[in-house]
């Protein structure tokens, strides 16, 4: 992140705590998509994915005042955001029909209703397609912190110590989860990796 | 197999997160360690593959719900229930041109170009560099920024070169979808050109990425409204020319790298 992005991000939260709800929204709409991706990547399911990225926001605006901003808004953003999505994920595991299954199923409804749209794409696209559900496969089959530093890592770029901040843990765990999602992974995409 | 104690240090090779130092002892370790060979050759590819992982972009329209939602967050009840009809209205006296509030337009696109000015002369802000020590790019990584710069000019070009104070329904959804994918990939391409260490397509790639949030954080109605400051931006950046040049160096790191 840059430099010009963090110290734009300070003035911000600093107006907004003063009561500034333009500066607020600022906030808002920088990182809109970015916390709805997030939020999608470690729960599949766009619905959902939308109400805890709202909640995100929500939380974020009341709890403003609280921030003492030692981490970067978006780090601060982020774990709240996490937080949300692994709660839901928690309350899904526990209702029987909501399983993993159903999520794979969740994901091959999409997948039909975008046939028209992956009409358009070319040969490379559509192999990367094929990749893409089994790199999603793979991350469904970590462990919750080693989702979650993955997202954090590949899908978000952010960096070992953004990782520890997010999960509230220290940097070397941090790599740890990383490195063990990268040996369980690798595993399960020994076979694609061979195939292409 | 059996386990290695460095193999946990493996991951944070390949992503290029241990110091110089321990970089060169695991170096020299993995050059008599066959398990850790293994691995990293493994850790090398499961990285590759996550790196230039693209996932779905989200449904526009649950997209379109969810900001307007956010919205009532940071704007006023009052205010929100009226925006549909102020933005109605506002665009019918555009339309209508009149004298007075073409003067106000154009005091607002001079107040934004002094902004804008602002933002790209600042000196020496440059993007904080994380990666150390560097990667070298491969060809695919070079053409992965290349593209991505190709795609840019299409994008910028419309925009400036657009006569219209106002641009057709047609360029607000070609201009918006190129936006919105160039953004999804800015990350990975400000990534590769970190690792490139090249100021110049650094320096691109952050004002480019002012252009897209721009635009693809915008109601349509919104892109409308503010088409001329984002051209404004483009022109006074000089960046169809800019993605031009670069695209030429980019082919020739590339033809060097053959
Ligand atoms: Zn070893």
């Amino acid at each position: 992140m840059s430099r010009l992005t963090r110290e734009s991000d300070h003035k911000l939260v600093q107006s907004a705590k003063s009561g500034s709800s333009a500066a607020f929204g600022k906030l808002v709409k920088k990182y809109q998509q970015k916390v709805l991706y997030l939020a999608f990547d470690l729960i599949h399911d766009y619905e959902d994915a939308k109400d805890i990225a709202q909640e995100a926001f929500i939380k974020s605006f009341e709890k403003l005042h609280q921030f003492e901003e030692r981490a970067q808004f978006s780090t601060w953003l982020y774990r709240i955001t996490v937080n949300l999505a692994m709660d839901q994920h928690r309350r899904r595991k526990r209702r029987p029909h909501d399983s993993l299954e159903d999520n794979i199923r969740e994901i091959e409804r999409q997948k039909t209703s975008e046939q028209a749209e992956e009409g358009r794409r070319s040969e490379r696209e559509l192999q990367t397609s094929a990749q893409r559900d089994e790199i999603e496969k793979a991350l469904q089959n970590l462990s919750e912190n080693q989702r979650i530093a993955t997202v954090l890592k590949y899908f978000h770029q952010k960096s070992s110590k953004e990782i520890a901040e997010v999960l509230g843990c220290s940097e070397s765990t941090a790599r740890i989860h990383l490195f063990r999602a990268v040996k369980n992974m690798r595993k399960h995409l020994k076979g694609i990796q061979e195939s292409l | 197999m059996k386990s290695c104690p460095f193999e946990h240090l493996l991951v944070s090779y390949v992503q290029n997160e241990l110091s110089a130092d321990n970089r060169l002892r695991l170096r020299n370790h993995i050059l008599n360690c066959d398990h850790c060979r293994n691995l990293l050759a493994d850790f090398t590819s499961v990285d590759r593959l996550l790196q230039n992982f693209e996932r779905k972009p989200i449904p526009k329209k649950l997209y379109r719900t969810y900001k307007k939602q956010l919205a009532t967050l940071y704007e006023p009840e009052s205010l929100w229930k009226n925006a549909v009809n102020v933005v109605r209205r506002l665009l019918t006296l555009l339309s209508s041109r009149a004298p007075a509030l073409r003067v106000a337009r154009s005091l607002a696109v001079l107040l934004i170009g002094i902004l804008v000015g602002r933002y790209f002369f600042f000196p020496s802000q440059t993007p904080e560099i994380i990666s150390e020590p560097r990667t070298t790019l491969t060809k695919d990584d070079i053409q992965f920024i290349s593209d991505y710069v190709v795609k840019s000019e299409l994008l910028l070009l419309t925009i400036a070169n657009s006569t219209n104070d106002e641009p057709s329904e047609d360029d607000i959804f070609l201009n918006k979808d190129i936006a919105q994918s160039l953004l999804y990939k800015t990350a990975q391409v400000q990534r590769k050109a970190h690792a490139l260490d090249d100021q110049i397509i650094i320096t691109f790639l952050t004002h480019l990425e002012l252009v897209l949030l721009e635009i693809s954080n915008r109601e349509d109605e919104e892109i409308r409204s503010s088409f001329q400051e984002i051209r404004n931006m483009v022109n006074e950046a000089n960046m169809v020319q800019k993605s031009r040049r670069l695209q030429r160096r980019l082919e020739k790191t590339l033809s060097e790298n053959v």
